[in-house]
């Protein structure tokens, strides 16, 4: 497998087809970030996928006709053919028990496979961004004992976990300039798969977290942030690449703000 | 349990899609499905009985459907009354497709078919089925590059027949949430 197997638009095509390695995925998509009439084509082919898959999906699912059946029927083709007969048991009986159980599940797999990346966009809303981040900040910050899983004091090993579980290297923020110092980071499950939290706190036993996790938004890059509150707690979050970040803490929205931009410089 | 015959029952759905894929007719469709199937017993000697079943099945199914359009040299232009019932076939039953405009997919449909049967193969076989492009190679007997220019040339024919013909339907390509947001704004003005 050597790093030439493609050149050009033949990249673009390996990266919509899943032929890539995650070191090459990850080039093609910094270079659709910066490029985007490639982008816009790879959208394309990508579309182009699901509409194929959308179109046939039904014959997937729907029962085949008796005939095809490789041998429950006595009148079908294959029994015709005389170099045939001493397999028509062993078919039958493959098949009654198959059409009853492994099929269903065949079936219900390829039907699975055929769920793309694009068709998991929709369920990565914006509002459904925000919520486990703010629910995990919740939940950990106020913990004495363990507020994190990796400390601080193996930052190398914990940016290197987590880039390795979110498929994209991560570098984990230097916040101290704001007054936060590293307490350290914990991977979490999400409805995308694996989510990061770092965990920073302030002289003053504060406590931020920054979130990420896969948004499957394919969409280039927007350069808004959006706010969210509940309660006391603020949230800013925004996508990038194929990742969403969040900044959440219990502080001043100025502040917040402050440290969503030098955390967005960072990343 | 006979593993070939295990692995020949469970491809029989995705056989029969891709078969229908390639001929746009049910009934064409299981005929070669079933043509497929009865060569695969006769020939299963030649299945070295290792991996999956799936590439050599959808060799032979491609070959008797090469065969069969160099035999009868009648390629019929399908009508687009069966288009239409396809397309809306598809979309009345398959939830998985509301992000994708009726238009679109009507002129997807009518695209593939227009594609010639080398670049249909690897188009299919690849996008729809979800093979590997070594594996394609090795089914289509042709080299990685090949199958790489054929592919290349079905999507953008492919992208020309639905996106040129039809310009109005530009604003429902994008299908994130402003973009729908976008013709509710026009409608208060």
């Amino acid at each position: 497998m050597s790093k030439n197997r493609f050149e050009g638009s033949e990249l673009l095509h390996a990266y919509v087809d899943g032929e890539l390695s995650l070191e090459e995925k990850l080039r093609v998509e910094q270079w659709l970030e910066t490029h985007p009439d490639d982008a816009r084509m790879v959208a394309e082919w990508q579309k182009q996928n699901q509409g194929l898959n959308d179109l046939f999906a039904t014959k997937i699912n729907e029962p085949a006709p008796e005939t095809l059946s490789v041998g429950t029927d006595s009148h079908q083709p294959l029994s015709q053919n005389s170099t045939l007969p001493s397999l028509l048991p062993q078919i039958a009986a493959s098949f009654l028990i198959l059409a009853l159980g492994v099929a269903g599940g065949w079936f219900g797999r390829d039907y699975l496979n055929n769920l793309t990346a694009e068709q998991t966009i929709n369920l990565a809303t914006h509002q459904s961004f925000a919520q486990p981040a703010m629910e995990a900040h919740w939940i950990y910050t106020p913990e004495v004992r363990h507020p994190v899983e990796v400390a601080q004091n193996e930052e190398d090993h914990l940016a290197k976990w987590l880039s390795y579980r979110l498929e994209t290297p991560l570098t984990i923020p230097d916040l101290t300039a704001q007054g936060f110092d590293l307490m350290g980071g914990r991977l979490l499950p999400s409805g995308t798969g694996p989510a990061a939290q770092f965990m920073y706190e302030s002289k003053e036993g504060s406590r931020i977290t920054i979130y990420l996790s896969k948004s499957f938004s394919n969409t280039p890059a927007e350069a808004a942030f959006h706010f969210n509150q509940a309660g006391s707690t603020r949230a800013f979050y925004w996508y990038s690449g194929n990742l969403g970040y969040a900044v959440i803490g219990d502080i001043e929205r100025n502040k917040l703000f402050t440290i969503v931009n030098d955390v967005y410089q960072q990343l | 349990m006979d593993e070939f015959l295990d692995q020949l029952t469970k491809s029989i759905p995705v056989l029969r899609r891709y078969a229908y894929a390639l001929v746009k007719d049910s009934s064409k469709a299981d005929d070669l499905v079933q043509d497929c199937l009865e060569r695969s017993l006769t020939k299963r000697h030649q299945w070295k009985g290792q991996g999956s079943l799936k590439p050599w099945l959808y060799r032979i199914l491609s070959n008797i459907h090469l065969n069969h359009y160099r035999q009868s040299k009648t390629n019929p232009i399908h009508l687009p009354a069966e288009l239409n019932e396809r397309t809306s076939m598809g979309l009345g039953t398959d939830t998985t497709s509301q992000q994708l405009d009726h238009l679109y997919l009507r002129d997807l449909d009518q695209a593939i078919t227009q594609l010639p049967d080398d670049q249909k193969q690897v188009l299919l076989l690849v996008a729809l089925e979800g093979l590997s492009y070594s594996e394609v190679a090795a089914i289509t007997q042709v080299p990685l590059g090949t199958v790489m220019s054929r592919l290349s040339r079905a999507r953008e024919a492919l992208r020309k027949s639905t996106t040129t013909q039809s310009p109005t339907k530009e604003p429902l390509v994008r299908t994130d949430d402003k973009s729908v947001r976008k013709p509710a704004i026009r409608r208060i003005k």
